[in-house]
């Protein structure tokens, strides 16, 4: 008993340590060398020196380590959620055609409309993601199977995407670029002004997702049987599918399309865990999230080199080699039985 | 036995590299005939022009492994008979009379030197910018042959082009318009390290429309300009540091220090503040790698496509983090709306305009009277 309990503690606790760890590094380490004291300096006051490395620290990696941890959070759960309600787990949150929603409004707007402020492009990535859950949720309304209400959300996505090829079509080089380099994902857009309010939308979606954990554990024993443990199956599937839209259409706006994190996250964390109870597996992705996540922020900068890589490029090398294990060993893992 | 084998490979191995030399694909700049005249471009590095008896033979290097040819012209006049002794090559009878040009700022020079009236079809005809090709656009003179990515190769057909002006790009090819058995040449002006270089390809192309002369006295002109300008910055005893352009997404797009644009703000006198940054094309920085270095430039120069002007509190809005950098702070940001400016018509062949600009931006005593064309003040 006592080891068992201490194993539980130590699944939470080994992720805690390493966000702590990856969010200093976040802190530390990027395309401008800081020494460690002056980074440390720089972030209990004491600093003295170079004002630009101050910003640097304050204005640059502080909030962009915050989104990172923040977005990887809300993606992982997110395609928790909707590999256990979809009872699928090549399901992501990019797969409701959600983040679909938000690359069209983001492609009208830059394109069709010729808006570059930062607002305007938030504004219209939640406009066009939350267009697409009002119909996927209208659409849940009608269509009972959770398969056809899948491919329901990947058609709309193909539809998205055929209007962006439309437009990017006949776009000047410069808008197309413009879209291109949104289009590859970035932490480091949300400044520390509009840090809070992205903080507070995606917060209230992860706080969604764990008031969810219940009818998520239910809804592992099938529909039938979550009905019989007295869970309205309507209802969750609704909330399941709000949350998920709020959280994933919360990460396009801000962050641009991330795509992988929440796919293989949850992965991760069932063979971390070796479970599919929500109860620890909801804190673990969540924090997992935030690792990889972090991670990929991390990776994004060339060591030696103060050149950049897009985000979209890095997420893929950590998160695929991820889903091509578990297709690979689907038979042996446990959950999948 | 396996001993002798494995010795005769080793010795075949041996005698094949000696014979090959570094890279199958080298210039052997094997002269074919007795040359008249070899016109090797001053400062473009990426065409040969060579003058035979009865034709002229133009070499394009690979841009992207300058030790590679990438393309052979012959070029021969309609009025002469092909020469039998011609190498190999892609033969092109000039002056071309209907030619498609998938970029439009080829299509500009091309006007420039005179051949309008050659050009049947472009690509990306919203960006024509020039009011005598938008006209003949809107007679239907010249064709819209759609995105230069993938043009309208039946519409190529339908008008009989007998030549297709394209821009190369690193390992790809023109698709369905290479099986059309109409000659396709590469416009890889875009590629070179210097403004001069650059201009220089108007002789190539002049050529091609049987006006040479025309082609070099424009170059010329632009040459003897483009140096007096240089000339005139050249000893200014301070250089003003510059920062260029501004973040898409995660990254800070900046030309390289060998760019033509570094190039172009050198000659005027400025201190490109990553001059030092390798390559001839761009390199993506980190915001904060640019704010370290450019907090304290002088000047910020960028380019932008909205049918509105720019203001700072446009850029504002975009980033608040653009509010640390010196230029913001002191309102000395300039920027160039390509939308509504000649800029991408004029860097080929008129780098000189450009050039007066920037010299007059960063050393307004030495062109007291210039009015500036491209760059403004935001406001």
């Amino acid at each position: 008993m006592n080891i068992r309990f201490n194993k539980s503690i130590l699944r939470i606790l080994i992720p805690c340590v390493a966000l702590a760890v990856l969010f200093l590094a976040s802190l530390i380490y990027g395309a401008v060398r800081i020494p460690v004291g002056d980074v440390l300096s720089i972030l209990t006051g004491t600093f003295e020196g170079k004002g630009t490395w101050q910003s640097i620290v304050l204005q640059s990696r502080l909030p962009q380590a915050i989104t990172a941890a923040v977005a990887g959070a809300g993606l992982a759960v997110s395609g928790l959620m909707l590999q256990t309600l979809f009872r699928n787990p090549l399901a992501g949150p990019s797969i409701l055609g959600i983040s679909d929603g938000a690359n069209l409004g983001v492609a009208i707007a830059m394109i069709y409309l010729s808006v570059s402020s930062y607002l305007s492009i938030i504004a219209s990535a939640f406009i066009g993601a939350g267009c697409v859950l009002l119909l996927i949720i209208r659409f849940s309304a009608k269509v009972k199977s959770n398969v056809m209400l899948l491919i329901i959300g990947i058609m709309i996505g193909y539809l998205a995407s055929s209007v962006i090829s439309i437009l990017n079509y006949r776009a000047s080089a410069d808008k197309v670029h413009q879209y291109v380099m949104w289009g590859m994902g970035d932490f480091s857009g949300v400044s520390l002004d509009k840090l809070p309010c992205f903080a507070a939308v995606a917060g209230a979606g992860l706080l969604m997702a764990v008031l969810l954990i219940k009818p998520l554990n239910a809804l592992l024993l099938g529909e039938t049987y979550a009905a019989n443990l007295g869970i309205n199956i309507r209802r969750a599937r609704i909330l399941i599918l709000f949350c998920t839209g709020i959280l994933a259409a919360t990460v396009t706006a801000f962050c641009g399309p991330v795509s992988f994190i929440g796919l293989a996250v949850p992965h991760i964390a069932r063979l971390t865990t070796g479970t599919s109870n929500h109860n620890r597996l909801v804190p673990v992705t969540i924090l997992t999230g935030a690792c990889i996540a972090l991670i990929c922020n991390l990776l994004t900068i060339l060591p030696g080199s103060n050149q950049v890589l897009p985000l979209g490029a890095i997420t893929p090398i950590i998160c695929a080699p991820v889903i091509i294990y578990v297709i690979v060993n689907r038979n042996n893992i446990h959950y999948f039985n | 036995m396996s001993k002798s084998f494995l010795a005769g490979c080793i010795v075949c191995i041996a005698l094949l590299y000696g014979c090959s030399g570094r890279g199958g694909g080298r210039p052997s700049f094997d002269r074919g005939g007795a040359v008249a005249s070899s016109q090797t471009a001053n400062y473009a590095s990426g065409f040969i022009i060579e003058e035979f008896e009865g034709y002229t033979r133009v070499i394009l290097r690979d841009p992207w492994d300058t030790t590679r040819i990438r393309r052979t012209y012959l070029i021969v006049d309609c009025s002469e008979s092909i020469p039998d002794n011609l190498p190999e090559g892609t033969v092109i009878r000039t002056p071309i009379r209907k030619a498609v040009v998938y970029t439009t700022t080829v299509a500009s020079l091309i006007e420039e030197a005179g051949c309008i009236e050659n050009i049947c079809g472009i690509c990306e005809t919203e960006y024509v910018t020039s009011k005598e090709a938008r006209g003949r656009i809107g007679q239907g003179l010249i064709a819209d042959l759609g995105p230069s990515t993938s043009p309208n190769v039946e519409k190529i057909v339908e008008i009989e082009a007998e030549a297709i002006i394209a821009s190369p790009f690193e390992n790809s090819g023109y698709g369905s318009a290479e099986k059309l058995g109409i000659p396709i040449i590469e416009a890889a002006d875009y590629m070179e390290g210097t403004p001069l270089g650059r201009a220089e390809w108007i002789r190539f192309y002049s050529l091609l429309f049987g006006r040479k002369e025309v082609g070099d006295s424009l170059f010329s002109l632009t040459e003897s300009r483009y140096k007096a300008l240089k000339a005139l910055a050249q000893n200014v005893v301070s250089r003003p540091t510059v920062m260029l352009e501004r973040k898409y997404g995660g990254q800070w797009p900046v030309p390289a220090g060998q760019s033509y644009v570094a190039t172009m703000h050198a000659d005027a006198g400025a201190d490109y503040i990553f001059k030092d940054e390798e390559g001839s094309g761009v390199t993506s920085l980190s915001f904060e790698t640019v704010l370290d270095r450019a907090v304290d430039a002088d000047f910020w120069m960028l380019k932008y496509n909205a049918p509105a002007p720019m203001t700072y509190g446009d850029i504002e809005a975009e980033n608040p983090r653009y509010k640390a950098f010196g230029p913001f702070a002191r309102r000395a940001v300039y920027a160039c709306n390509t939308a509504i400016s000649t800029y991408y018509d004029d860097i080929t062949l008129h780098p000189d305009a450009i050039l007066a600009d920037f010299i007059h931006i960063y050393h307004p005593d030495l062109l007291p009277d210039h009015k500036l064309k491209y760059y403004f003040p935001l406001k």
